[in-house]
């Protein structure tokens, strides 16, 4: 009975299959999509409001979940005035004390002091370095202001860095008046402005401000682990903050996949690999956000000469989807690109498979053979074993990451076989995903 | 803006420092982001955290270093 009632279980619902079931044996595979029955999780996120993890399985990303979480409401700043300023500043002609008690029936009150006649821009309540460009905040704050003032009366702008919401005509007078105000930031200051309606000497006016609470509301989120999907744990990571790509860009799923700044970005293996192989396939899906410069892609090959070390590396150069560190060493010599480069490196999304055969590499662009990579370095072909004694890197060359990738990666799968029989049912699945060619 | 350590061990425990005061998941939940920053090492055999960001004592803030002398990369080409 039991097994009837789970047979017809299976019959309505069918279990996953995904390509690397298909075409199983994979050494590392990486997307933001489900692979394979094994996986899980696909990504590990921080999102920078709060500097919070939490891994994400493919349903996550592409429902919208994850993004949510990365855009879950963070209350990033809660002003404190009973000891001094908690950090607000003006400029020279105001002057801004803490600590200030019995306005309007309450304490711990931040007053501005204005030490000029006239009432300027730069009349204001500033925090540095509170706000993350390119995200949204929601501000609140009490305000008073006393109508013994001869010119200030009114608040006139809370600015996000430059980007300005007008909030005149709110206050009122002699009382605490709420504010409520949403924007996105272009610079990581807070500004409140005021403003004078009436003409005079503004010299010994005064405003209080209490209670201010920037909510953010949306974030960026940065991946600190892009897990392996094969089964086989080399999960790429980066536990630094600052070289960590991007997944959400101002509270917005990037489009392609996960975006590296080409700057210092970067993920890696913490472990190395040690396989022992004679032929491999490599497939990524990438898109550059430039043609110029030299970007590292794929690389299992601690650094130094052909001739000295085995590994594979694929890096583009200018214009070039293959340059002269595009090769694979081994136990005999090293394979490559020429050195003006093979393969026409563009700004479109594109699938690159890669299939090394001990004496050439094939180079294929968008399911056809872009060029054969069979330029000795040096020795002879074959090239015999290839003895993998580094790490994993992706969009990054090595530590000093002189080369880094710009653009955004969908998805990388690695072999140590030679995948030419499943080559193009592969590329098709792949295809029909990002719908590239 | 960089401070110059003579060790490895110096830089990276002030960048466990500032790791720590942000919260970093990997000192609350040992796992996950550690550094906002990482020490690289310099030409010079000593070792150089990008403290742009970072929160830097007076004493700090009058040792920093706009620059530093990146070690010569052997690569390939």
């Amino acid at each position: 009975m039991f097994l009837s009632l789970k047979g017809s279980l299976n019959t309505k619902f069918p279990r996953f299959k995904g390509i690397l079931d298909t075409y199983a044996g994979a050494s590392a595979a990486y997307s933001l999509r489900r692979l394979s029955r094994v996986a899980s999780s696909v990504v590990r996120v921080r999102r920078a409001s709060d500097n919070s993890e939490k891994d994400f399985s493919a349903t996550d990303v592409s429902s919208g979940a994850m993004t949510d979480w990365v855009n879950t409401d963070v209350l990033t700043y809660e002003s404190d005035f009973s000891s001094g300023t908690d950090g607000f500043v003006t400029t020279a002609s105001p002057s801004l004390d803490g600590n200030i008690d019995s306005i309007g029936g309450r304490n711990d009150n931040l007053r501005l002091t204005s030490n000029a006649p006239l009432v300027t821009v730069n009349t204001y309540f500033r925090r540095n370095s509170i706000l993350s460009v390119g995200n949204s905040y929601r501000v609140t704050f009490d305000a008073y202001i006393p109508s013994t003032n001869s010119v200030l009366d009114d608040f006139d702008t809370v600015a996000f860095g430059t980007s300005q919401v007008n909030v005149a005509g709110q206050i009122t007078l002699d009382q605490w008046t709420s504010y409520d105000v949403t924007g996105t930031a272009n610079n990581t200051a807070l500004f409140i402005r005021l403003k004078g309606n009436s003409s005079g000497d503004a010299t010994g006016d005064v405003v209080y401000i209490r209670n201010v609470q920037i909510t953010q509301t949306t974030a960026h989120g940065f991946v600190e682990t892009w897990y392996d999907q094969s089964g086989n744990g080399n999960d790429a990571v980066q536990d630094v903050a600052g070289s960590q790509p991007k997944i959400v860009d101002g509270g917005v799923l990037v489009v392609g996949g996960i975006d590296f700044d080409g700057v210092d970005d970067g993920l890696l293996t913490p472990s190395n690999f040690t396989d022992t192989l004679q032929s491999a396939t490599f497939f990524a899906v990438t898109k550059d956000d430039t043609t110029s410069g030299v970007a590292a892609m794929v690389r299992i090959r601690p650094n130094g000469a052909p001739g000295t070390l085995d590994g594979f590396s694929w890096e583009k150069v200018t214009d070039d989807t293959y340059g002269p560190n595009t090769l694979i060493e081994g136990a005999n010599g090293a394979l490559s690109a020429t050195i003006a480069g093979q393969g026409t490196r563009n700004t479109s999304k594109n699938l690159n498979t890669l299939i090394y055969q001990q004496s050439q590499i094939l180079a294929y662009e968008n399911g056809a053979l872009d060029a054969t990579l069979n330029t000795l370095r040096f020795g002879s072909a074959p090239v015999g074993d290839v003895t993998l004694v580094d790490q994993l890197w992706i969009g990054q060359n090595f530590d000093d990451n002189a080369r880094p990738f710009n653009g955004t990666m969908s998805e990388v799968i690695i072999y140590f076989t030679d995948q030419s029989a499943n080559r193009e049912a592969i590329e098709a699945n792949i295809n029909n995903q990002y719908d590239i060619y | 803006m960089y401070l110059i350590y003579t060790t490895e061990e110096a830089a990276c425990e002030r960048a466990d420092e500032e790791g720590k005061a942000i919260g970093y998941t990997y000192w609350t939940e040992g796992k996950g982001t550690r550094w906002l920053t990482k020490p690289v090492p310099t030409a010079d055999g000593k070792w150089a955290l990008d403290v742009s960001e970072y929160e830097l004592d007076d004493i700090e803030e009058a040792s920093v270093e706009d620059t530093y002398l990146p070690v010569e990369v052997s690569e390939d080409i």
